[in-house]
């Protein structure tokens, strides 16, 4: 039986990239007025997410733990107590018109994507109370997911398959692939992403990328792409924000080892190159 | 209810750990493999969830193909057939077409739907008193029923080892995702207390089950309208007051009255919930009368409705997600009412713990934490913990090795969880009582929810049972809440002077009052105590009602106090630090008792224990390891308890002792009159010569004075 959300299986392939060190959960039992101040003045790049029912301000996060940990009942008490913070505040009805409107998406992947788009178009708290200054997004996304989204889709097919495989070491051949991921694109969006059963293909052909590529592409009735990449560099290039030097790795990998991508492409080592250009 | 009660008995108990193995998420080859790997580990126990919408789409069999998997390996499973939340499922496993009709869907008062934002896939709850809902529903148990059949029919001796377990489903969930009115009412008054201190307020930005909890769409409301014109047509709620008959209401039923409305409503949304699991037992063991079934009460934390705000902007901000205070405070709330059950067991409760709903993602300090203390929360009710193997492998091997060791040690019943008070609800997760958080904040864990009167002979340490204002008072009630104060040593029993006593229970209750001696006591406001046997009757005015100038936190405390006394229950450990929890265990048939204290911060601390009398104290973490050691190496000569300082050691009322970060400290206290440690609870031989009482343990009783103790071991 195939999972077609397997989040889990989602998770451990596209690691959730946060913008800080994830060291500061749970503290917030142990941070004092004290302890918050000094944080305050540390994380001053942050926003603070106020959650608000009218006047009253019913929950915070924020970067660091000692924001979550203040009890302050209102915005402009919050405000006197973070001066030098940017805040960005929620109506609960506002989030909850948004939670309706995931309703209508399929999966956790777009639904998640969805509520992020949302929440950074919100504008933040009035001008004259950003004296942080600055502005700019605290999320970061997959590069791979994020160049599925770009502006580049309209090169790639309306639907098509990824089938992406962690190796052992570039290059590597003769691996069983039972441990690939596979993800259903459509128009760009996370559609369906799953272990996909390869019980009925034989140990022999489950050795050979390319079998293993054209079975799935019959299975699935799709076009599917093959990447083959070693579990060390896809960890390496999942932690790293997306930058231009992100892109020139991945180019500079796919042009030593061109059996990453299967079957090659030369149009998607073209548009991973034009990547860097926007990154 | 009896009926179902033949039913429920099981041949294989559940230990307190169980590992999840889903046959839908994994490959048959990954099943085989790693239930291999378990058989080699010596855990010959899975538990699988059955999703509804797996079931029905089981076109390869795989849910016989998997059971056909754990015979061959001869192992013991348990199936979770009631659809509960945080499954690795699209819709938790409810069916598509079920959740996406409006008609199906469960909202509150407002028409609010209730929102499960969880992977992998955002859905609305449905309504477990939709029609159509049930009738397939129906379906779908018929269906599994049918499997199981053929199952047996091959397997005839996997009839002990297959159990079927139902479980409360999606009631406690239909919450809304924001504070209630009382609820943040209660928040302003407790910060203005000294209870602004107690982390039990501070943790979480809300209070988790506060306020109302129920279903309220149309569906639901319609059947409970149904079932109030059939409640209505009894004796009891048709006869009128005295004061309706003077007034001559002209046979206006009170009951059909707007004040009644909230009250009723909370009792019959108890009453769905426990008809639901009826009606799930019965549709199981329709056919198949031997069928092993079980009720338990399984809570997911973190698919609780008061993460789903953080978790929308969890990928967006560092730390928005389940984060580890809230889980705590989940784990609090939720295990105050987990261990509930009517009939003739106690429906044992238990704790979820999945890979996809960021537990993985705290600390491990943090997850050990978490883990253990939902392990003695709900182990000491008869229940455990679910987990999937992926939060249990990231445990350490030390780590996994001790919570065996004490999962074991509350399953054999050497350890329970001490349960001084009660309070009885008409309605399990809706405990917007003031009153009742006042008892919680007061006595911890030891104080506990109800709303079966049955549950009450499961109770039977308890001394005190209040009941809530809220409760419809009928003769059949009153005489079971009577029976139990008047059953036991100085039972305290406090009945509120509400407008929802039928009328034969207010007749019931005034045969009382002629028969007893009242005492009218005034404490600010005004309540009368009655002798009842060997056990006290209160009955009290509805705080609500008190004078415009009474303070009425002030008054709730000094009542509690006033309650607790007579009930003989005084904290018999209080620590200097309020953030610092304490859970008392008690050893059946021994004078000591095992006190754990938990530390839910960063950072480790110095905390001051002070005792009601004098007492010996010893690390029982250390001793147990002693212990283990001293069995490995055979000794032949027995030396007593085991102790790091070999001092004679002297009862002490005061501690001092280092409880490091998210350290979970297991003490073991005898009092004065014992002057010795138990060895039940080690599991070591008796005492071996003369009969000489063993060395007494002096790991930190300090006689004279306070003085931070070393070496004390924990247990996360």
């Amino acid at each position: 039986m195939e999972l077609v959300y397997d989040w889990r299986s989602f998770h451990r392939f596209f690691p959730q990239v946060l913008p800080l060190k994830a060291g500061g959960q749970g503290e917030e039992g142990a941070a004092s007025a004290q302890q918050a101040s000094a944080s305050s003045a540390a994380s001053a790049s942050t926003i603070i997410f106020l959650l608000v029912s009218g006047n009253k301000v019913l929950a915070a996060w924020g970067g660091d733990a000692a924001i979550r940990a203040q009890r302050l009942a209102t915005v402009p008490e919050w405000w006197a107590q973070y001066p030098r913070q940017r805040f960005q505040v929620l109506e609960c009805a506002q989030v909850d018109r948004l939670l309706q409107q995931l309703l209508v998406l399929p999966n956790f992947v777009q639904q998640r994507q969805a509520s992020e788009d949302w929440l950074l178009a919100q504008p933040l708290e009035k001008a004259r109370w950003r004296r942080g200054g600055g502005g700019g997004s605290t999320c970061r996304q997959h590069f791979l997911l994020q160049f599925l989204q770009s502006r580049f889709q309209v090169f790639l097919p309306k639907q098509y398959g990824i089938f992406l495989c962690l190796t052992p070491y570039p290059g590597s051949i003769g691996f069983q692939c039972e441990s690939g991921f596979f993800l259903w694109i459509q128009q760009g969006r996370v559609e369906k992403f799953f272990i996909p059963e390869l019980d009925s293909l034989s140990l022999e052909k489950k050795k050979t990328p390319e079998n293993v590529v054209r079975f799935l592409a019959q299975k699935y009735a799709l076009p599917v792409q093959g990447l083959f990449v070693a579990e060390k560099h896809w960890k390496d290039w999942s932690a790293q924000p997306v930058s231009l030097l992100l892109w020139r790795a991945i180019s500079r990998l796919l042009k030593k080892h061109p059996e990453t991508l299967v079957p090659a492409q030369w149009r998607l080592r073209v548009l991973f190159a034009w990547s860097r250009l926007w990154a | 209810m009896a009926e179902f009660a033949l039913t429920s008995m099981t041949s294989h108990r559940l230990k307190s750990i169980v590992l999840l193995l889903n046959y839908w998420e994994y490959p048959t080859k990954v099943i085989q493999k790693k239930l291999s790997s378990w058989l080699q580990q010596g855990s010959p126990q899975v538990a699988t969830f059955i999703p509804w919408q797996a079931a029905e789409s089981d076109i390869s069999h795989s849910l016989h193909h998997f059971l056909q998997l754990v015979a061959e390996n001869n192992f013991q499973v348990s199936l979770i057939v009631t659809p509960e939340l945080g499954l690795h499922y699209p819709h938790s496993g409810f069916p598509k077409d079920l959740v996406s009709r409006a008609d199906n869907l469960a909202s509150d008062s407002e028409s609010n739907t209730f929102v499960v934002h969880f992977p992998p896939n955002t859905f609305v709850l449905p309504s477990l008193l939709a029609p159509e809902l049930m009738k397939r529903y129906a379906l779908f148990l018929g269906r599994i029923e049918s499997v199981l059949e053929g199952f047996f029919r091959t397997h005839p001796q996997m009839r002990e080892a297959v159990q079927v377990c139902v479980s409360g489903s999606l009631w406690k969930y239909y919450r809304g995702l924001l504070p209630t009115q009382e609820g943040l009412a209660f928040l302003r008054l407790a910060q203005e207390e000294t209870l602004a201190s107690s982390t039990y307020f501070r943790s979480a930005g809300v209070r988790a089950f506060a306020g109302d909890c129920g279903d309220r769409s149309r569906q639901a409301l319609l059947h409970y309208r149904s079932r109030l014109e059939t409640l209505l047509h009894q004796r009891e709620f048709n006869s009128a007051t005295p004061s309706e008959k003077r007034g001559g209401s002209g046979g206006e039923n009170r009951w059909k009255s707007k004040p009644f409305e909230e009250a009723s409503g909370k009792w019959l949304a108890q009453q769905a919930e426990n008809g639901f699991r009826q009606r799930t037992l019965h549709s199981l063991t329709r056919k198949n009368k031997d069928l092993q079934v079980q009720e338990l009460e399984i809570y997911t934390p973190e698919v609780d409705p008061l993460l789903t705000y953080a978790r929308l902007l969890q990928g967006v901000l560092q730390g928005a997600g389940p984060h580890f205070q809230t889980l705590s405070h989940l784990l609090d709330a939720a295990g105050a009412g987990l261990s509930m059950g009517a009939g003739s067991q106690p429906i044992s409760s238990w704790v979820h713990w999945t890979a996809i709903g960021g537990f993985q993602e705290l600390r491990e300090s943090e997850r050990c934490f978490l883990f253990l203390k939902s392990l003695l929360l709900a182990c000491g009710r008869g229940g455990g913990v679910f987990l999937d193997e992926a939060v249990w492998s990231g445990f350490s091997d030390s780590f996994r090795q001790r919570a065996e060791g004490v999962a074991a040690l509350l399953q054999q019943k050497k350890l329970q969880l001490r349960r001084q008070a009660l309070y009885f609800l008409p309605h399990l997760w809706s405990r917007s009582s003031l009153l009742w958080e006042e008892l919680q904040r007061t006595l911890g864990v030891q104080a506990a929810v109800l709303s079966q009167p049955e549950e009450l002979s499961f109770q039977g340490e308890a001394s005190l049972l209040i009941v809530d204002g809220e409760t419809i008072l009928t003769q059949e009630l009153l005489e079971k809440l009577l029976a139990w104060v008047k059953g036991g040593h100085s039972r305290v029993l406090v009945l509120p002077r509400s407008p929802f006593f039928t009328e034969l229970a207010r007749k019931e209750l005034e045969a009382i009052f002629l028969e007893a001696q009242g005492v009218e006591i005034n404490l600010g406001f005004h309540f009368s105590l009655y002798a009842l046997g060997q056990g006290r009757l209160l009955l009290m005015d509805p705080f609500e009602t008190l004078p415009g100038e009474q303070e009425p936190f002030a008054v709730l405390k000094r009542f509690l106090q006033v309650a607790l006394s007579l009930a003989g229950i005084t904290p018999r450990c209080s620590l200097d630090l309020p953030y610092l929890e304490q859970m008392v265990f008690h050893a059946p048939g021994e004078h000591d008792w095992v006190l754990f204290i938990l530390n839910p911060r960063a950072e480790g601390c110095l905390a001051h224990l002070t005792f009601s009398e004098p007492v010996l104290a010893s690390d029982l973490g250390a001793r147990c390891a002693q212990t283990t050691t001293a069995h490995s190496e055979a000794s032949a000569s027995h030396q007593g308890a085991p102790s790091v300082n070999t001092k004679e050691a002297k009862p002490c009322e005061l501690f001092a002792l280092e409880v490091p970060a998210f350290g979970v400290l297991p003490l073991q206290i005898a009092s004065m009159e014992d002057h010795c440690f138990s060895q039940h609870l080690l599991g070591l031989p008796p005492p071996l010569g003369d009969g000489k009482s063993p060395e007494k343990d002096t790991l930190f009783s300090l006689p004279t004075h306070f003085r931070p103790t070393r070496g004390l071991s924990s247990w996360s």
